[in-house]
This record gives structure tokens, C-alpha cells and sequence, in this order.
């Protein structure tokens, strides 16, 4: 039994029964029900807050029992079962190989750490104080300065990364679709990030039909 | 049925176990072996273009009795088997660029713009492909085709149309991967066209991957 609530935003999904699949696969795979945020759920004040921003707002929009909450962007595929979490604050995996280097050498307080990818993480609710200040950022500082490739991805890190010591897990947990070719075989999670437009619903339906059976097996 | 020979050009493929996976593929839905051409395959005069164009010198590459080849490159995946082939000259899906090229040049207008990735040719077409051939050596492969990302295809279209009448085939025939959502659920081939470099592989590894029940299905 999982000790973590899993979060989806799905705000606008194109596709809604792909959000669907996606979340039954993961509960089947990890025994635990999704909790999907879309946009009928969020508040009218964030109406205009820029859809990546909204995970700032997660600690608001979960019951507050919650204590630890595993967040999941809607372009993630659950391909296996996820590792059991460690009772930690915060635990992520860096982001692709390059801009991780690249950010750490852009960032000197990342410099001895790593750079995570904010599309999936598992975090304690000792950590609400920084979505809290992201969600001030965001408001405070519009949401394309000055990061405006990484949206709340960068000051995201910078918050998390200044009050916690990140425990971070390999790719082969979080596979990022764009350069994990060598961690396919034993992903747990395939992430779609870096994949352009329509193609990203067109890889998952693909996967979803092979796996349901729909393609012949040839 | 009408027979021919599967033909796929595989340039210096990075991942040599997906080649041999999608062959033996498309052998198992559709019962033709591919006659698959590699660099070592190719004149050394030859070497030097760019990997496009060489589609020009198919009918150089296949036994000389072979009367029909359905070529695809090499970033293909097989869902389906195909459907069945019409006993034309040439047959073909039209590309997502149908509508720009066909305001772009005026000999296309009443017609359509094909995707060069996946046809059915006849051997009565190996005049074009000879003149597809002369294009690419004496312009070097710097045309202005080339300059705008269509490669060989837009002159392989004009040289085509301007001779056989092309049979056009439904988009499910080659569903191009980045548009083609709808055509999805009758899809023959799924074409990772458009897709960054490195992705697709990642992409057809992960379909591999679901296809071959190496991931759980529940």
C-alpha cells in the first residue's frame, strides 16, 4: 500500500480518455488512486495563471490529510510499477543528462547537486512553505521572467533545493522520452517531455493500443 | 493480392535491433521478407549525399526482376497489415504539407503533395527515379528543396505527378505521427516523421517495448 497521493494536473486535456488510461495504469500499477486537478477544480483566482505554475497551488487543491502527495504531469506513461519512495522531504530525478549539466553550471547553488525535472516528484507536506513562495513568485513576477524556457520549472528548484536536500532517484524511475534510450527497458515512468504538439498523444495512444491488445502482436 | 518487395533504407540506422525488429514486423503482418539497404550496400560514389536522395537509386538497389517495391524509411513503425494495394503505377498518402505545397506550386494545385516515406511504385515509374538521380548529383543536393527541409521530396513529387496518374491512398496508410491522432485507431504504418533526432528511436523502442509484452499489461 502506498503512503502517497497521486496527483495529476490535467488542465485542458486534449484527449481526456488518454487521461483516463493513464490514470487507471497507475493505480493497477501501484496500487494507489489518482487524484486528476483540472480546471473545473482550481479556483477562479489562478484562471490566469499559466498552466505549469499551477503546481504551486497542489497543497490547496488536496484533502488536508494529505502528508505526501506524488505529482504527475498528464504527458507521463506508467509503463511498470514505481520502487517503493523513501520517507524523505522531497525526492526527484534529474533532468536530462545535458541541462542538468547545464543548469548546474548556470546555477552555482545547484552546482553540487543536480537539476530536477518538475514532472514528476514526490514530496512531504514539510515542503508546502516553498509551494507557497512559488506561488508568490508566480504572481509576483509574472510567469515568463526571467525563466522563460523553464517556466516555474528553475525557481521550483531553487525553493525546493535552498530548504531541502533533494533525495534523488535514476532516470530509469522517471524516463525523460527525448534521451533515455539506455533506461528504457526497467522505466517505471515514461516522460513525454520535449515532444512537440499532437505527437505526444499519438505516442501514448500508440502504447496504449499495443498494450491493450489492439495491434496485432506480428 | 498483388506481389512486391518491401524496400527500406537504413543509413547508418543508430539502433540496429529496432531495424531488424520493424522488418521482422512488417514480414509478420504483411508475409514479405525486406530487402533493407544499408551504407555497405551503396556505391562509394554515392556515399557522399545526402541519405534522402538516395531513394532516387532504389530500383539500382532490388533484383532486376522485381516489378513493384513498397518502399518506407526507416523510421516507420508497422501497426497493421496493409490494406489492400491498388495495381497502379504509383500509390501514395498525401503529406502534411499537402495544402502549402499545392498553393506553392501551381503543378500540384488540382492534386495532392505526397509524403515521400512510404509509396508504392511500379517499375514502369524508373524514369523518375533517374531523373530524381540526375537532380541530385548536379545540383549536389544543395537545392532549394533542400534548403527548405523538403529534401528530395518536393522534386520526387513534381517528377511523379508530372507523368503517371498517383492513386492516393488514405492517411491511415502512412499516419503521420505528428497530425495523424484521428487516423490512429486504422493506422497501417506510423510515421515518426517530424520527430527530433534521437526521439523517434526512443518513441519506437517504447511501442517495441509494449508490443513485445515486456511491460505489464494489467
Amino acid at each position: 500500500m502506498s503512503d502517497y497521493l497521486p496527483v495529476m494536473l490535467s488542465i485542458d486535456h486534449p484527449h481526456p480518455e488518454l487521461e483516463e488510461w493513464v490514470v487507471t495504469r497507475f493505480e493497477l500499477l501501484n496500487g494507489a488512486a489518482v487524484q486528476v486537478i483540472r480546471r473545473q477544480d482550481l479556483p477562479q483566482s489562478v484562471d490566469l495563471v499559466q498552466p505549469q505554475y499551477l503546481k504551486a497551488w497542489l497543497w490547496d487543491l488536496v484533502p488536508a490529510a494529505t502528508q505526501r502527495i506524488l505529482f504527475l504531469d498528464f504527458d507521463i506513461i506508467p509503463l511498470r510499477p514505481l520502487p517503493e519512495m523513501p520517507d524523505v522531504p522531497f525526492i526527484a530525478s534529474p533532468d536530462v543528462h545535458w541541462y542538468d549539466a547545464r543548469m548546474r553550471a548556470m546555477y552555482p547553488s545547484l552546482a553540487d547537486g543536480h537539476y530536477f525535472n518538475a514532472g514528476f516528484f514526490v514530496a512531504h507536506r514539510d515542503t508546502q512553505p516553498c509551494f507557497e513562495q512559488l506561488k508568490s513568485f508566480a504572481v509576483a513576477q509574472g510567469y515568463n521572467a526571467p525563466y522563460e524556457n523553464t517556466f516555474e520549472q528553475t525557481p521550483f528548484n531553487h525553493l525546493i533545493q535552498s530548504q531541502f536536500a533533494v533525495h534523488w532517484l535514476p532516470h530509469t524511475v522517471h524516463c525523460m522520452a527525448h534521451t533515455d534510450y539506455p533506461e528504457l527497458p526497467t522505466a517505471c515512468l515514461l516522460h513525454l517531455a520535449g515532444v512537440q504538439g499532437e505527437l505526444r498523444w499519438v505516442v501514448m495512444e500508440t502504447v496504449r493500443m499495443a498494450l491493450a491488445g489492439e495491434l496485432t502482436a506480428g | 493480392m498483388i506481389d512486391y518487395l518491401p524496400v527500406m533504407l537504413s543509413i547508418d540506422h543508430p539502433h540496429p535491433e529496432l531495424e531488424t525488429w520493424v522488418a521482422a514486423r512488417f514480414e509478420a503482418l504483411n508475409g514479405h521478407p525486406v530487402h533493407i539497404i544499408r551504407r555497405q550496400n551503396i556505391a562509394e560514389t554515392l556515399k557522399a549525399l545526402d541519405p534522402a536522395f538516395l531513394k532516387a537509386w532504389l530500383w539500382d538497389f532490388v533484383p532486376s526482376d522485381t516489378q513493384r517495391i513498397v518502399y518506407f524509411d526507416f523510421d516507420v513503425i508497422p501497426l497493421r497489415p496493409l490494406p489492400l494495394l491498388p495495381d497502379t503505377s504509383f500509390a501514395v498518402s498525401t503529406d502534411w504539407l499537402d495544402e502549402r505545397a499545392r498553393r506553392m506550386y501551381p503543378s500540384l494545385s488540382a492534386s495532392h503533395y505526397f509524403n515521400a516515406g512510404l509509396f508504392v511504385a511500379r517499375r514502369e515509374t524508373r524514369a523518375c527515379f533517374n531523373r530524381l538521380k540526375s537532380f541530385a548529383l548536379r545540383r549536389d543536393c544543395t537545392s532549394p528543396f533542400v534548403r527548405d527541409g523538403t529534401k528530395e521530396q518536393t522534386p520526387f513529387n513534381q517528377l511523379i505527378q508530372a507523368d503517371f496518374d498517383v492513386c492516393w491512398l488514405p492517411r491511415a496508410f502512412n499516419c503521420l505521427a505528428h497530425t495523424g491522432y484521428s487516423d490512429l485507431p486504422t493506422a497501417s504504418m506510423l510515421h515518426l516523421a517530424a520527430v527530433r533526432a534521437g526521439q523517434q528511436w526512443l518513441i519506437m523502442e517504447a511501442v517495441r517495448l509494449a508490443l513485445a509484452n515486456e511491460l505489464p499489461t494489467k
